[in-house]
């Protein structure tokens, strides 16, 4: 076993994009002389080695270049410039399940899925058994895969790749399909692997997993490598990056901060779009001189560009006008990270427009499944109302939780009329984001905590019946 | 590039034969129609053309075989192979882009997929073949010794194919033009090579001076060998032999260069 199984170097690709097809053939007929198209980079100068048994993860937000590199080590697709060493076999969960054939059976499936990988068949037929124990689905194996659940099929597909011994293990998404013993199973079989040498290279949106997991992590974006390192560190560059004001923020000087402890990448890479966001983070400098000090203190100009460079979804009559919002963990600090067991806090800033006599703010969360996981209003929690006068700044602020389940949440806020009339004064549908990562000590597993008490007792069977039967002992009450 | 093809020699053959099995699935024929579509043409192209050409036909007796069944027994030697021609070459033209979802990714060489669609054409013409000269033998022709050199012959025809279809394939990936092209200088192509008519039309006055068009044209050596060691079971000369290699070996050449200059792009411009 060698120092570096997998060695990356100055890995580049560029797409060439062409207006029409036409230009293409322009380019031809001159046989080069006159060029026709714009050059769209993929991926841009990405270096990194993985030792024997590492488990590397690669983040980044879509379109950022994950998809493009893992094409180009499993050979899929062709880099522009730089190279890569691979030494051994590698087997990708990119293709998972690419070339099933619903009409074969999945004793049938698996044989064709290792003539595509290029393996020898009787090699996999002497671990076919191991497989289908793996996937277990022992019952369906010989009927049609047009038959299985998409759970079945991830079952058999990921049991294909675990089972060919491959060198180097290149996971994408592909692995959250399925439910969550099987990928507790998946995660074991690749510690086995890994034990015998082999590295993986995992792909993810998953951060919990990625932290969990990988040794090290490559953080991409717009194809250039941000981060390279520990993987802990490397997440906590990708959600501070993440959080709506994090792209104004890493326009400040204090971008190239964020690398702590790894290896230093594309040094002064200012985020895309700097020029459009400068002049609105110019916008949001003149904004915060208005406000009073202490709020000052409290909105930087990041708050106040996530509501000003709001696009989604808003409505409302606009006598009260949120202008910033901003997520903190309980000391303070801007985070939008937290572990189960840490509070979070909201704070929204609004401008008054026009007198309200009786309004009320509220706070929304919703899972990325859509469903409202909790919300409340101030009216709710203190049983009064509050009373605006124009011309004057409103500051909210909630403390929440612990109590809200691993998962990533958007944050719903509004004012609104809390007279009965129900007016909607300024309402923004997922303004800011909350990830509960699953660190931390919790006592509830799903959605959200809930009060709740539990006395478990034990009774004595009574002296007669003990012979009889010992299943009449469950508290009776 | 070739020791890749030996790799993935599992899938190309078990792939071709699947592709015969469910090229005509969901109908009833099923299978059948492999045999039933070749089967159809000749009836059609025999019953024209021998009507129209029985005059020059009779130059050409085969002993103990009624002139008409003479002419069938022509058409069929060079028909059944030219369908395989054109068959693997139409194919293979539109294979990368038709495997689009595996090459996207899968990191199986696209010469796979070419090959594979090459070797469906040559089983099928295989069974079309076998089939032809079972028939013969019953209609009182044959067998012959001669007739085992229509074997190499399909190989090279084949592969012949493979190695244009390789070069349009990659070409088509850019501009889907080449493929409805195609179809067009097929067909044009089918009727300068002399497979439902003779070659000796080109001795008839006027049209003389198109017999150049043979020595240009690159299916003249192959159609020539089939008419040989199946029609009139000689011996192929060697130069014939020869042509056939020299233009195979020339269009395998030029598919692999432009799949060599390709590749960088083929799987992105999908």
């Amino acid at each position: 076993m060698s120092e570096a199984k997998v060695q990356v170097e100055r890995l580049t690709k560029r797409f060439r994009m062409y207006a029409r097809p036409a230009a293409r053939l322009a380019e031809w007929l001159s046989f080069g002389a006159v060029t026709r198209h714009t050059l769209f980079t993929a991926l841009e100068d990405v270096s990194f080695s993985m030792k024997s048994g590492e488990f590397f993860g690669v983040i980044g937000p879509n379109g950022s270049g994950k998809s493009t590199l893992l094409k180009i080590l499993t050979r899929v697709m062709f880099p522009t410039s730089g190279s890569f060493r691979i030494e051994g076999r590698v087997t990708s969960l990119l293709e998972l399940g690419t070339g099933f054939s619903p009409e074969l059976s999945g004793r049938a499936n698996i044989a064709k899925s290792a003539r595509l990988l290029g393996f020898d068949e009787a090699y996999v037929r002497t671990r076919q058994e191991e497989m289908i124990a793996f996937a277990d689905i022992h019952a369906y194996i010989d009927q049609p895969i047009k038959f299985y659940s998409s759970g079945m099929l991830v079952r058999l597909a990921f049991a294909i790749f675990a089972h060919v011994e491959p060198d180097v293990f290149i996971i994408d998404e592909a692995l959250s399909v399925g439910d969550v013993y099987f990928a507790q199973k998946c995660f074991q079989r690749i510690d086995q692997m890994r034990a015998r040498g082999c590295t993986v290279l995992f792909v993810s949106h998953d951060l919990g997993a990625i932290r969990k997991y990988c040794d090290q992590a490559l953080y991409l974006h717009h194809g250039r490598p941000r981060f390279l390192g520990d993987a802990r560190a490397a997440t906590d560059v990708y959600l501070e990056a993440m959080s709506p004001g994090g792209a104004a923020r890493n326009l400040a000087p204090r971008e190239a901060a964020a690398d702590v402890g790894g290896a230093a990448v594309a040094p002064g890479s200012a985020a895309p779009g700097a020029t459009g966001s400068a002049a609105m983070l110019e916008r949001c400098t003149a904004m915060r001189s208005e406000l009073p000090a202490r709020l000052a203190d409290v909105f930087d100009e990041s708050a106040l560009a996530r509501v000003a460079a709001f696009v989604g979804g808003r409505i409302g009559t606009g006598a009260v006008e949120i202008v910033a919002v901003r997520v903190s963990a309980a000391d303070g600090a801007p985070r939008e990270h937290f572990g189960r067991d840490e509070r979070f806090v909201v704070d929204v800033l609004a401008r008054v427009r026009d007198n309200v006599e009786r309004a009320t703010v509220s706070l929304q969360v919703t899972n990325r499944l859509g469903v409202v996981v909790w919300g409340t209003n101030q009216h709710l929690l203190q049983r009064r109302t509050i009373r605006l006068r124009a011309g004057t700044w409103s500051h909210a602020r909630f403390v929440v939780g612990p109590g809200l389940g691993v998962d990533e949440h958007t944050l719903d806020v509004g004012f609104g009329d809390a007279t009965g009339e129900g007016h909607v004064f300024d309402r923004l549908t997922a303004v800011a984001r909350v990830q509960v990562l699953a660190e931390g000590a919790a006592d509830f597993v799903g959605a959200a905590r809930l009060p709740c008490e539990c006395d478990v007792s034990a009774y004595e069977p009574r002296p007669a019946a003990a012979a009889l039967s010992a299943a009449s002992s469950a508290p009776n009450r | 590039m070739v020791v890749n093809l030996w790799r993935f020699r599992g899938l190309i053959v078990r792939n071709a034969l699947h592709e015969l099995r469910t090229r005509y699935a969901g109908s009833v024929g099923g299978y059948l129609w492999n045999v039933l579509v070749p089967l159809a043409q000749i009836i059609v192209f025999s019953t024209v053309f021998s009507v129209l050409m029985r005059q020059r036909l009779e130059e050409r007796q085969i002993p103990g075989l009624a002139s008409h069944l003479a002419f069938v027994v022509y058409l069929c030697s060079g028909l059944l192979p030219w369908n395989a021609f054109a068959d693997t070459l139409a194919r293979g033209v539109g294979s990368l882009v038709g495997h689009a979802g595996y090459l996207k990714k899968l990191p199986i060489p696209e010469q796979v997929f070419v090959t594979t669609d090459a070797a469906a054409g040559f089983f099928s013409a295989l069974l079309s073949m076998g089939l032809f000269g079972v028939v013969a033998v019953l209609l009182g022709y044959g067998p012959y010794a001669e007739w085992l050199q229509a074997l190499p012959a399909l190989g090279l025809f084949i592969a012949f194919a493979l190695g244009l279809g390789l070069l349009l394939s990659c070409v088509n990936v850019f501009f889907r033009d080449v493929q409805p092209l195609m179809n067009v200088v097929l067909l044009l192509w089918f009727w300068l090579t002399p497979v439902v008519y003779l070659e000796s039309i080109f001795d008839v006055p006027g049209l003389e001076r198109l017999r150049w068009l043979l020595t240009f044209n690159p299916a003249y050596p192959f159609i020539r060998c089939f008419h040989v060691s199946i029609f009139e079971h000689a011996i192929v000369p060697v130069g014939t032999w020869v042509a056939c290699a020299l233009w195979t070996l020339a269009a395998n050449a030029a598919g692999y260069a432009a799949l060599r200059r390709l590749r960088g792009e083929i799987r992105d411009a999908l």
